[in-house]
């Protein structure tokens, strides 16, 4: 099967998006179907919301674009690859697993922006399958910010056998220090990133689909893990690496730390009373 | 009017057999928490966190001994703008951490800019009553506001001291004559409000030289503020403060008013104090705010056995010789006085605990502060006692033990009000000074206590500055004729005890336990933070605009001041407390020069 590609001439709605994926029925990945090639591109795009996301995220304001920022500039392709009509799986109930950033430079806010993005093949998980969404960002032609979102969906057949986990880091702390979120936080992110999924919003929308309460969005955890880590992350090309092991529930608090491990700054975000790990990963300069 | 240098002088550890240090450990899942055990995590906006004291060297703390005699600045010259960061630091320094009562928080602090600065230095000299000259060129002036003391404790205050059969009327007008007019229950209650700013101004000047690594100081000016007759001269001028720093008209109903005003400024010949030395210094601050040492009191059969051991130490009687010349040179300091003055003034009875007349002493004062208590408690009106549950008779029951007196040393301190008034003091300055007096020689003796600091000791002196004696004595005395703490020690006068200051040599440092209630809403939900974030108590004025410091972005101040210096309380293995270290505030922010504009 040829690729499917999709091509905008701005960012599509994500409102439309997101009433698509609730309402859509897809069956999921029948044993022995792999994941068609799909791809998004959108040109010339600019820079909304920039103060509005530093501020919720916590970066200091500037007319840098956050390490994180390309990933909600480009969200809107992702869901359009995830609804789009062909793509075998459900994006409801999509659990987004861990995330690789590259960037090469700071991306200013005055940019034009020129985004690609796609999806291809899949692998067998314990409890579904993994996707990898690549997303490209240039400017001017040049690869400036690229990330693969790995995503779990539940709708394919899992190989069901438990792996050993990678060890979680567990550096000296240069950094330690306890967030606490508001019940709101996942409505006042979502509007920002445009990502309104029902269990970021309230309880009783987040009951639907299976959580206890609503959970915050991991993207604002590694945004707001990012701005903690500040001058650590520095201006030069970087790569971050997360994984996503348990959601945050609103409101709620959770213990970030951070330090120095074999050359990369690695990260982490725990649960303080009963001690296990949201998250973790690492950053690294590259160069 | 010069002070005498002052030197610290380090404590001889115990043998290592004699030696123990706090080796707390969280609790275990399911066990139940107490003041032994450490604190899960930290969730607070405060640069202080748990920390630990640092070793010193001999030639660091000689270093370091400036600072209990600082001179005045003669003027200032053009340090260049102040960094965010470096502010930051000199109020860790300063208002932050400046040890007020375990359960009040009652300053806050307004910092003007250049222009703003020399604006206030204009409206400072028309003032009646100033200590020492107005300078111009500050680099920056901090406005401290203060507000009458006023927590559970004086609560419980109002029900205290009236007559059987008027109380249902006396009680309610009491009630009415301290939330509007601010009265005081008892006079010393008042007295603490002056205290505490005592304690502010002589950390604050000592904050401008550790901050900036002896380029700068501060000249800190209480006198225009101090009495209630100098308040009514300057009243013009100081509306015109209070409005230059946004103190609005509620707040004054609430009775906050400008208390002291510290123009900071750098001086022409810098003071020898190195980078690492002042670094070190302001780590241990930080470890000293980050306490509530009661020499003693936590000996109790149910501690840990760190907790129960007797130690061979005592405090050398030189380093008990150098934190009263401290007391002396700030006294001297901050009144302006005389020292041969300071010395007839300043009435300290010292209490050797290991004599035995210093043991009967202490007895007799224990006597006597619970009969007071008795006394107390049997006088509380029913018809408010009763529909609460008794909550005010246990109250009171429990401040036994804040009252209790421990130590090897202790120092009651005081005036003689009459002869502040023959030699034309102004009495509220004297009782600020002997706030900053006693804050002063505490600092030397928790320096001196970590002058080649053990690894396996926690500290090798404990001091406590407390109040609570005081309070209790005055009750007795107000309503149940008892006489001052300092009657029997200064029979020809007429003492007023204000302050007592406890000193013992010891090597392990207090429960953690004891400040988790401080910060832990749910294990005690009266206490209040006293460990405020930047934002709660500082604003800075910035071009005309009144900005909450480090509340920017989402966020607030998560920097503990010092970090680098690295002093943590751990856990077992070195385990950190979640939390405790903090975050650095983002450096383009803590970069940033406060102030654009230049004189």
């Amino acid at each position: 099967m040829s690729a499917i590609r999709i091509e905008f001439e701005a960012p599509p709605s994500t409102g439309s998006l997101m009433l698509r994926a609730a309402l859509s029925r897809k069956p999921g990945l029948k044993e022995g179907e792999d994941l068609p090639r799909f791809e998004a591109v959108v040109n010339d795009v600019r820079v909304d919301q920039l103060a509005a996301y530093q501020s919720i995220c916590g970066f200091p304001e500037s007319d840098v674009l956050p390490l994180t920022m390309p990933q909600i500039v480009a969200a809107p392709l992702h869901l359009a690859v995830l609804t789009h009509p062909e793509f075998p799986m459900p994006a409801m109930g999509m659990v987004h697993v861990s995330s690789r950033i590259v960037q090469q430079r700071p991306i200013h806010g005055d940019e034009s922006l020129d985004i690609f993005v796609w999806v291809e093949g899949q692998r067998q998980a314990r409890k579904g399958c993994e996707a990898d969404m690549i997303t490209e960002i240039r400017i001017d032609g040049d690869v400036v910010w690229e990330s693969v979102t790995t995503v779990l969906s539940t709708a394919a057949k899992g190989h069901g056998k438990k792996s050993e986990p990678d060890p979680i880091p567990e550096p000296v702390p240069t950094r330690s220090v306890v967030w606490s979120m508001a019940t709101d936080l996942g409505r006042r992110y979502g509007t920002i990133a445009g990502d309104r999924n029902p269990i970021h919003l309230w309880p009783i929308t987040a009951k639907l689909f299976g959580f206890k309460r609503h959970i915050i969005h991991g993207m604002w955890l590694l945004a707001r893990a990012i701005a903690e880590l500040d001058t650590d992350v520095g201006d030069g090309p970087v790569q971050v690496d997360v994984a996503f092991k348990r959601p945050v529930f609103l409101p709620g608090t959770a213990t970030f730390s951070a330090g120095d491990q074999d050359g990369s700054i690695a990260f982490r975000l725990d649960n303080p009373e009963k001690g296990k790990t949201h998250l973790y990963g690492q950053v690294k300069r590259l160069g | 009017m010069s002070q005498n240098p002052v030197s610290l002088v380090s404590v001889s550890p115990p043998e290592a057999a004699q030696r123990v240090s706090r080796n707390a450990r969280p609790a275990a899942p399911g066990e139940k928490r107490n003041r032994y055990t450490l604190p899960s995590s930290l969730q607070s906006g405060s640069p202080v966190g748990y920390r630990t004291r640092v070793s010193l060297t001999q030639a660091e703390a000689d270093e370091a001994a400036l600072l209990f005699s600082l001179e005045r600045p003669r003027g200032f010259v053009n340090g260049g703008p102040i960094r965010e960061q470096a502010l930051f630091e000199e109020v860790s320094l300063g208002i932050l951490t400046a040890r007020q009562s375990t359960n009040f928080r009652g300053h806050k602090q307004v910092t003007l800019g250049p222009h703003d600065s020399q604006q206030i230095a204009d409206l400072m000299r028309d003032l009646d009553g100033c200590e020492a000259s107005v300078l111009d060129g500050a680099a920056m002036t901090h406005v401290v506001f203060t507000r009458p003391y006023r927590t559970p404790f004086t609560l419980l205050l109002t029900f205290v001291g009236h007559h059987m059969g008027l109380n249902l009327l006396t009680v309610p007008w009491r009630a009415i004559a301290k939330r509007w007019m601010h009265a005081d229950d008892i006079p010393s209650i008042g007295y603490l409000q002056h205290l505490h700013l005592g304690i502010l101004a002589d950390a604050m000047e000592r904050a401008a030289v550790i901050a900036s690594h002896g380029r700068r100081k501060a000249q800190v000016l209480m006198g225009p503020f101090a009495n209630q007759d100098v308040r009514k001269t300057n009243r013009a001028l100081i509306d015109r403060i209070h409005s230059l720093c946004g103190l609005s008209a509620a707040a004054v109903a609430e009775g906050w008013r400008v208390g002291l005003v510290a123009q900071v400024g750098a001086v022409e010949q810098s003071l020898p104090l190195s980078e690492a030395t002042a670094r070190k210094v302001g780590a241990n601050l930080m470890a000293f705010r980050s306490e509530r040492i009661q020499p003693g009191v936590n000996a109790e059969e149910s501690a840990p056995d760190e907790y129960q051991h007797r130690q061979d130490m005592d405090v050398p009687e030189e380093l008990a010789f150098m934190a009263a010349r401290a007391a002396y040179n700030s006294f001297t300091h901050w009144t302006g006085c005389e020292r041969d003055q300071a010395k007839e003034l300043l009435l300290m009875e010292r209490i050797d605990v290991l004599t035995d007349g210093g043991r009967d002493r202490l007895r007799q004062i224990r006597a006597d502060n619970n009969g007071i208590t008795d006394a107390l408690i049997k006088n509380l009106p029913l018809w408010a006692d009763l529909p609460m549950g008794k909550a005010l008779s246990r109250n009171a029951n429990r401040g036994r033990k804040a009252f209790a007196l421990v130590g090897q040393r202790i120092y009651i301190g005081g005036l003689d009000k009459g002869q502040l008034g023959k030699l034309g003091l102004d009495p509220t300055l004297a009782c600020q000074a002997i706030g900053a007096a006693a804050s002063r020689s505490a600092k030397v003796c928790e320096l001196s206590g970590c002058i080649d600091l053990p690894d396996d000791c926690d500290l090798l002196v404990g001091t406590c500055l407390m109040a609570g004696p005081v309070n209790q004595n005055d009750i007795g005395k107000q309503f149940y004729g008892y006489k001052d703490l300092l009657a029997g020690a200064f029979e020809a006068q007429d003492p007023t005890s204000m302050m007592v200051w406890t000193l013992k040599a010891k090597t392990v440092a207090d429960p953690l336990g004891n400040e988790e209630q401080l910060l832990n809403r749910k294990r005690k939900g009266a206490l209040v933070d006293l460990r405020p974030a930047p934002h709660e108590v500082v604003s800075v004025r910035v071009d005309g605009k009144l900005v909450p410091m480090r509340k920017a972005h989402g966020r607030t101040n998560q920097e503990r001041a010092y970090a680098d210096v690295g002093n943590f309380v751990r856990g077992p293995n070195g385990a950190p407390i979640p939390g405790n270290r903090g975050s650095a505030w983002p450096a383009d922010l803590a970069n940033e020069t406060v102030w654009k504009e230049t004189l």
